[in-house]
């Protein structure tokens, strides 16, 4: 029931829909991609080196140019979308759950730990998160998972003092006041009242930051310290074709409009989402209005 | 022009006045069609509740309306005798704060937090072509004249270092500064006390007989604007609904929406209190700090089974402080509350629970008080959640519908979000979520106070039937005096942390023994012109 509700709403929203089936293709090309075309991916072709885009003469898979290998960009695109998505989506989520708890957590203590968190986000905010990466990364080798764990790290102060920020608003409103007359524990109150609230405004964010992400691992493969050949991702992609990019200029186009229109997309679904999921917005606006007047 | 028709020539002239606001379901007419005018050293209030359309057109006359959404579809208004709707920009902007001044409701959000107050009264004259060392000087003048004490040092103070009162003040002066010769004041006492609002009200007064401006007052204070005013307008919904001199309006109105208006609802309001009431909650020489601050200064009283006990007092009484203590939304410094006989301090386990089902609050902002993303049936069974033990879970809704008819909602109503509802609508659904554990004392801080006239009748009278259908007991904080006269057993009044006065509430209003109740009693306006000026003289003298 509700989920066919969403889905008519997202119907009727026809930039959030095309973009919800474009995260849908390269989500799906991410579970099955490098099953389908790992060896196309991988095939050197010295035939077909340094195509440009749009020649269909050596089929379809090299519509998009290929490399000095010669090597099908098309077929990399689709079977770096695991690894690019998987990387920012597992960061993202990782820093979303934690930086957003440990902020509600932030938020809600009146005492020292709130002043610590605090204190202790400024040191990483202050901190150069690409060098941070740089020497973590150095010391514990350039796993996927360690990437992952890496820019979450980075990437955590945002949420936490965004959902600190807002919790300490929420939490002098009258809604709470009466749920603690009533008996209800800090851990209610944070689940029932102040999750709901802050949640959206997170989702934006990492919305945001799924981009950012992207090109942060990039910049890490650019420097040698991320996902390492013959493994591939979007952002590798564009560090390698940087030293061609006057003669070859599809081998950083493709795999940069890609990271650019799953940003877009992203941040297009979760401006509706929170458009969606905010009963205030969609139900009470006609009488919203009325009372502004 | 001959003299004898430019001295009756009205100040400010509204002709067949309307205004529509494009919302997305429509078009939504804020002012239909009204007409009226204010002749020159006339006082004129304009009544009304949130919503009839009175501050859209005051903000009309300012050329304040956003537009879009807004738009002034027909209608004219003219300021001594020229359209201010087709006069140029520049020509309408010179007349603002030289012909025509407003002072609003809010006077922090309308001054500059990081300019001086000298400095912004200053301003205004500049910008009307005043040499700056001139400006000051007459800033000066204005502050002494609106009665800011020691004004060459205030000069140089920031906003923020100010009262609500004295703020509003410097709005006054500021609006003075150029002598304008039309005044228009949107609310401008409501956010303040009584006493202060009282000496506000004196100085427009006094403002008014020293330059003879006319002034506009935006008020829903019936008090207020049989204090101020000459003659009323009676708005509803966007409709001049009555207008005449203020004895003949208040005396004998004729529209029906008026006579709801000044209805005296004294017996409406009175309920018996039960009897045999057993004493429930025993507060005594309760101390709170806040820091350095003491803010509740020794204070004891008792509130027994089905009683109302009205706590007055003004802003920084310490009333609210000592509801959320009650509450235990706050621990005192020293003194106890004891429950039936026990110290809630020192309640734990199933005595605690039951103290927390025992006493429920109801708050002030109808907006905050309820979660935007819960609908009303969470919003109610979330207190069941809580405290399983009270209804069985296949026994929610038929409560729940039960509750809502209780406050005189809908069942329907129960899948609807906050967002749905109007302010009076929530305050029903928040005293709902009060009554879900059967409680015996509800906390009600300034629960109607952000309420519309009529809306917070209707809410004073449901909380009377359910104290005669429950028997609950209510501990009622509120800022207006005459609503806890009616409604209330006993009174508390509070001055500064302290009970100044407390007995049954006839006696307390009716000989009050204490000078600050006195000067409280005396400052609240009646809606009676006649009264209201007999107590002014009185005050006066005193």
């Amino acid at each position: 029931m509700k989920l066919t509700n969403a889905f008519a709403l997202l119907r009727r929203d026809k930039l959030a829909f095309v973009a919800a089936i474009y995260l849908v293709v390269v989500v799906v090309l991410a579970i099955i991609g490098p099953e389908l075309f790992g060896k196309t991916a991988t095939a050197i072709n010295l035939r077909a080196r340094n195509l440009p885009s749009f020649d269909l003469n050596q089929g379809w898979e090299y519509y998009l140019g290929s490399d000095s290998l010669g090597r099908s960009v098309l077929a990399r695109i689709m079977v770096g979308a695991r690894n690019t998505i998987g990387i920012a989506f597992g960061s993202v989520i990782a820093s979303l759950c934690i930086g957003g708890a440990i902020g509600i957590v932030a938020g809600l203590s009146r005492g020292a730990l709130g002043n610590i968190i605090v204190r202790s986000v400024d040191v990483i905010m202050s901190f150069p998160s690409l060098l941070l990466a740089l020497i973590v990364l150095y010391v514990l080798g350039t796993d996927p998972v360690n990437i992952i764990v890496v820019l979450a790290i980075t990437r955590l102060p945002v949420y936490i003092r965004t959902a600190r920020a807002e919790v300490l608003e929420i939490r002098e409103r009258a809604f709470v006041s009466a749920a603690r007359v009533m008996g209800a524990s800090g851990f209610h109150i944070a689940i029932r009242h102040i999750v709901p609230l802050v949640l959206p405004t997170l989702l934006i964010i990492a919305a945001l930051d799924f981009a950012y992400v992207m090109l942060a691992e990039s910049a890490l493969s650019f420097l040698g310290m991320g996902v390492q050949p013959p493994d591939v991702t979007w952002g590798l992609m564009v560090a390698e074709g940087r030293a061609y990019i006057n003669v070859a200029w599809w081998l950083s186009f493709w795999p940069g409009l890609a990271i650019m229109l799953t940003a877009i997309a992203a941040n297009l679904l979760a401006s509706w989402f929170r458009l969606a999921a905010d009963p205030t917005l969609a139900a009470g606006r006609k009488l919203a209005d009325a009372a502004h007047a | 022009m001959p003299p004898m028709l430019k001295q009756n020539a009205p100040v400010l002239e509204i002709e067949n006045l309307v205004i529509d606001f494009q919302t997305p379901t429509g078009l939504f007419q804020a002012v239909r069609d009204i007409s009226f005018r204010v002749d020159s050293n006339e006082s004129v209030a304009i009544i009304g509740e949130s919503g009839s359309g009175k501050s859209v057109t005051a903000n009309a006359v300012l050329g304040l309306l956003d537009c879009p959404p807004g738009r002034i579809k027909s209608g004219d208004i003219r300021f001594r005798g020229k359209s201010l709707l087709s006069m140029p920009l520049r020509e309408r902007r010179d007349l603002y704060g030289r012909g025509i001044a407003m002072v609003f409701q809010d006077p922090l959000t309308h001054l500059n937090p990081v300019y001086p107050v000298g400095w912004q009264i200053a301003e205004v004259c500049r910008i009307h072509g005043m040499p700056r060392r001139e400006a000051n000087e007459h800033a000066l003048e204005l502050m002494v004249r609106v009665g800011i004490v020691d004004p060459h040092k205030r000069f140089s103070a920031y906003p923020h270092q100010f009262s609500g009162g004295q703020r509003q003040r410097i709005m006054i002066a500021m609006a003075m500064a150029m002598q304008p010769d039309l005044l228009i004041a949107d609310e401008p006492t409501t956010a303040l006390d009584v006493t202060v609002q009282a000496r506000i009200l004196a100085l427009l007064r006094r403002l008014q007989s020293e330059t003879g401006m006319s002034l506009l007052m935006i008020t829903h204070d019936l008090g207020v604007a049989a204090d101020i005013a000459d003659r009323v307008l009676v708005m509803q919904k966007g409709v001049l609904v009555e207008h005449g001199p203020v004895e003949s309006v208040f005396r004998s109105p004729q529209h029906p929406y008026t006579r709801q208006l000044l209805t005296d609802r004294s017996e409406e309001y009175r309920s018996k209190k039960h009897e045999d009431g057993e004493m429930l909650l025993e507060i005594s020489n309760l101390d709170i700090h806040y820091g350095a601050h003491h803010a509740v200064k020794d204070v004891g009283f008792t509130v027994a089974r089905g009683e109302i006990v009205g706590i007055v007092g003004e802003s920084g009484s310490g009333k609210s402080t000592v509801a959320s203590t009650i509450l235990k939304l706050r621990e005192p410094s020293s003194g106890s509350i004891l429950y039936r006989g026990k110290n809630i301090q020192s309640l734990s386990g199933l005595d605690l629970r039951g103290y927390k089902r025992a006493v429920q609050a109801v708050f002030q902002d109808p907006y905050s008080s309820l979660n935007p993303r819960m609908n009303v049936f969470r919003i109610l069974s979330e207190a069941w959640t809580l405290h399983p033990d009270v209804l069985p879970r296949e026994k929610w809704r038929a409560r729940a519908e039960e509750l809502m008819e209780m406050v005189g909602l809908n069942a329907s109503d129960l899948e609807k979000f906050p967002g749905e509802f109007s302010g009076g609508q929530r305050q029903r659904i928040a005293i709902a979520r009060a009554l879900t554990l059967n409680p015996e004392v509800v906390v009600c801080d300034e629960a109607v106070s952000a309420l519309d006239m009529t809306i917070q009748a209707q809410i004073i009278t449901l909380l009377t039937r359910l104290r005669r259908e429950l028997g609950l007991a209510y501990v009622f904080i509120a800022h207006d005096l005459t609503l806890v006269e009616k409604f209330a057993d006993r009174v508390l009044v509070m001055k500064s942390g302290e009970i100044v006065e407390q007995g049954a509430t006839a006696d307390v209003f009716g000989a009050p023994k204490d000078d600050y109740t006195r000067r409280l009693i005396a400052a609240s306006p009646v809606a009676d012109p006649k009264l209201q000026a007999e107590r002014r003289r009185t005050l006066q003298l005193a």
